[in-house]
């Protein structure tokens, strides 16, 4: 399977966007402009009502590990005394910049004035960027996002806006700036627009054979979690991906075209082992058709369907939809999530990814595959692989697990 | 609320709680014996029930206690009680819930901010949880609350942790070992409160400190839980002697109680507003290495040991950094991780005894 060749233009766009970001974030840095390190659920739409940079440390991370330097970067932060038990973006984040950006493909990312993290896709995010404000002495301002076992509660939306308030008028504060709440409320309904074009996307994983994979999306959610959300060149760009996907379908030109199994992937992506894994599944007929990493995208807890803004008060929308990752939902929320996958485009078998770097994705995973495997009777595997360590991950050992349960299908 | 399943406890229904900091006082005052499950590092050398659940990467912490939970939660709770902690322990509820087979146990939750308590939203939102809490103890336990009741378990609890302070003291004036005190901990962490004073009381009152200091290397113990029992013997084998235990499970948790508040929200906001700082408590954890020095000061102590439980992520993220800035100021550092399986204790134990040597040629 080569699924992001066969997009070639989105592709090529894909590649511009990118090295587009980095440049531009370096330049802008260079030059004076106010730069937020921000976790990647941060409302990066809220932050359009600044001129300001905003860099996404676990991009970065996913990037290097993508472009086959994660290791060499986490490394350099486990020799700074990090311990390898810790994620490895976090460690893969610290190496760069305890190196200044050496060994990364965009020289790491300018320094921050003020980190923003959250504490509902990961509590450790929180950890993580601590680490900078006390080496940088910039404020670290921790969006804290009740963790949802039942759909969020109007008291935690509440909750949430205060908080976008006070971070506000922090940044108002240090960088002499008007929030332009005007800005923001353009920028929301360009990520909604740009989310009903990914969903199109995602949504061809229903044809027989699916006209995308996993490791498409995979690749192609990269604009989303920079700071291209909130964006026309996120709109344009899924739109592309989504109406060149439709193009290759109608004209019978499938990622997998002998396809046999149909696969849900369970967790973060494999970043050092896309191209891997995609091709030697392919040659097994196996596809892996749909992933709950980006089926969240744009939706709130337990759906898969994207949550639409009513163009009224875009403070309420983000908070509203700060749960759109998995992480921050309880099992049954991700079960019932993961349930209407299955159903949805017909999945025949699920990945469960042992990640042990994302332990808040991972534990309960075990509990999650006796309950799709009990209530469907569909096989269910689960592998060790961590999301950006290649160290972390044996190959031949887990593939074998893979095409056990393809046998068994 | 069911009646109370275990008859030494005095009749009250027993309630199970995690993590480290949950509002005893709170439960107590509703009738309930409530307990904390945390650290049963000495109870088990296999998880097999929680194995079923719970990948290994999750640290022992997690592990043990899910496996009690699941072995014995029916039998001796009457429900749960939880608050945000970890990327682990959030997950734990719903896994809980799965793994119990032979019956359920009631969970109750609360969610304390991690945003900054000082915040107007802060304060509202964590006193919002303490009132929904009431009320749902209230609606569980058939019994009202009490102002006067809730000021009788504040006091008793206030005295609990006086009185583990002391002891700390005696351990810290030579008085007590390290080991007998922390093994007391353990036992009776299970225990009513009640009951926990008077075996405190009971060892206090047979204490003598020792004011012999030559020999001595006084140090700091830092961690999530204490170290296993080996490691405190080897400790005071080596004359290593803690004059400040930083522990979560027992300095952390006995560093402060509220003296003067109006309503129940109010104390449980001072509580965790001015609680020690932990790694675990994102609202307070920069306070840290501040509080680590100051104490370092005023104990005069030349060594800090982390004690270090594998996988628990807010330890390992905060130990580079103490090391380097604890180091700089001339405070020698040694970090010991465990994990479960260990089959290390040789090796810790050589570790200390080349630490305790390191202390004695600086001196």
């Amino acid at each position: 399977m080569s699924g992001t060749i066969r997009l070639e233009q989105s592709a090529t766009n894909l590649k511009k966007l990118v090295g587009r970001y980095f440049a531009e974030m370096h330049k802008d840095a260079a030059q004076g402009k106010f730069v937020a390190w921000i976790a990647i659920i941060v409302p990066i739409e809220l932050l359009k009502g600044f001129d300001i940079v905003v860099a996404v440390p676990e991009n970065h991370s996913a990037m290097c590990a993508a472009r086959g330097v994660g290791t060499m970067q986490a490394e350099k932060a486990e020799h700074h005394g990090y311990s390898m038990d810790l994620c490895s973006y976090a460690r893969i984040d610290l190496g760069t910049w305890f190196t200044k950006g050496e060994g990364s493909p965009s020289m790491g990312m300018p320094g921050p004035d003020l980190l923003v993290s959250n504490n509902n896709n990961c509590s450790l995010l929180v950890k993580w960027f601590d680490v900078y404000r006390r080496k940088l002495g910039v404020p670290h301002f921790t969006l804290d996002v009740p963790f949802c076992y039942e759909s969020q509660k109007e008291k935690n939306l509440d909750y949430i806006v205060s908080q976008f308030r006070d971070l506000i008028a922090l940044i108002e504060d240090k960088t002499d700036q008007i929030w332009d709440e005007e800005k923001v409320r353009e920028a929301v309904q360009l990520s909604d627009e740009a989310n009903t074009h990914w969903k199109r996307f995602l949504d061809l994983a229903a044809g027989h054979p699916a006209g995308m994979t996993a490791f498409d999306s995979f690749v192609h959610m990269a604009p989303y979690i920079t700071s291209y959300r909130g964006t026309q060149e996120l709109v344009d760009h899924c739109k592309l991906l989504a109406d060149e996907a439709e193009e290759l379908a109608s004209a019978s030109n499938f990622p997998v075209p002998n396809e046999k199994h149909r696969l849900l992937w369970d967790n973060i992506a494999p970043w050092h082992q896309l191209r891997n894994m995609s091709s030697r599944l392919a040659k097994l007929d196996a596809s892996v058709i749909s992933a709950t990493y980006t089926a969240c995208m744009g939706t709130v807890e337990g759906q898969i369907d994207p949550y639409r803004y009513d163009g009224v008060d875009p403070l309420r929308y983000l908070a509203r939809i700060q749960n759109f990752s998995v992480c921050p939902s309880g099992l049954e929320l991700r079960y019932k999530a993961m349930c209407q996958l299955i159903k949805r485009y017909g999945i025949t078998g699920v990945i469960f990814s042992s990640n042990r770097s994302c332990k808040v994705y991972s534990v309960m995973q075990m509990d999650l595959k006796r309950k799709i495997e009990e209530r469907y009777g569909i096989p269910a595997v689960m592998i060790e692989v961590d999301h950006a360590d290649a160290r972390q991950y044996n190959e031949e050992k887990e593939f074998m697990k893979v095409e056990a349960m393809l046998e068994l299908m | 609320m069911p009646q109370e399943k275990n008859q030494t406890r005095q009749r009250r229904p027993v309630i199970g709680c995690f993590p480290l900091y949950p509002p005893l006082e709170l439960f107590h005052s509703m009738g309930m014996t409530p307990v904390v499950l945390w650290g049963f590092a000495e109870k088990y050398d296999k998880t097999i029930h929680a194995d079923r659940h719970l990948q290994t990467y999750c640290c022992g912490i997690a592990r043990k206690m899910t496996e009690y939970i699941l072995r014995d939660g029916v039998k001796e709770f009457d429900a749960l009680f939880m608050y945000n902690a970890c990327d682990t322990l959030r997950n734990l509820p719903e896994i809980i819930d799965c793994g119990l087979v032979d019956g359920s146990l009631p969970l109750l939750r609360m969610h304390i901010p991690a945003a900054r308590l000082d915040s107007e939203y802060g304060q509202d939102y964590l006193k919002d949880e303490i009132r929904q809490l009431v009320k749902s103890l209230e609606e569980r336990t058939g019994r009202a609350f009490n102002m006067e009741t809730f000021r009788d378990s504040v006091s008793l609890y206030s005295r609990l942790r006086a009185k583990i302070s002391t002891l700390c003291r005696h351990v810290a004036n030579g008085g007590i070992g390290y080991t007998d005190v922390t093994r007391l901990f353990l036992e009776q962490t299970m225990q009513p409160v009640e009951d926990q004073i008077d075996a405190l009381d009971k060892v206090i009152s047979s204490v003598n400190d020792n004011e012999e200091q030559e020999g001595v290397k006084r140090v700091i113990v830092s961690g999530i839980i204490p170290p296993p029992l080996y490691v405190c013997d080897a400790m005071d084998r080596t004359e290593l002697r803690v004059v400040v235990d930083d522990t979560a499970m027992i300095g952390r948790s006995v560093g402060y109680t509220p003296e003067s508040f109006d309503t129940v929200e109010d104390y449980y906001h001072q509580f965790y507003l001015n609680h020690a700082p932990c790694s675990t408590l994102l609202h307070n954890a920069e306070r840290r290495l501040e509080t680590l020095l100051d104490l370092a000061r005023q104990h005069d102590t030349s060594g800090l040991i982390f004690i270090g439980e594998k996988y628990c992520e807010y330890e390992y993220f905060d130990f580079p950094y103490l090391d380097e800035v604890l180091r700089s100021k001339g405070i020698k550092t040694l970090q010991l991780e465990f994990a479960m399986g260990d089959t290390q204790s040789g090796s810790v134990q050589t570790r200390i005894e080349a630490f305790a040597e390191m202390l004695e040629e600086s001196r």
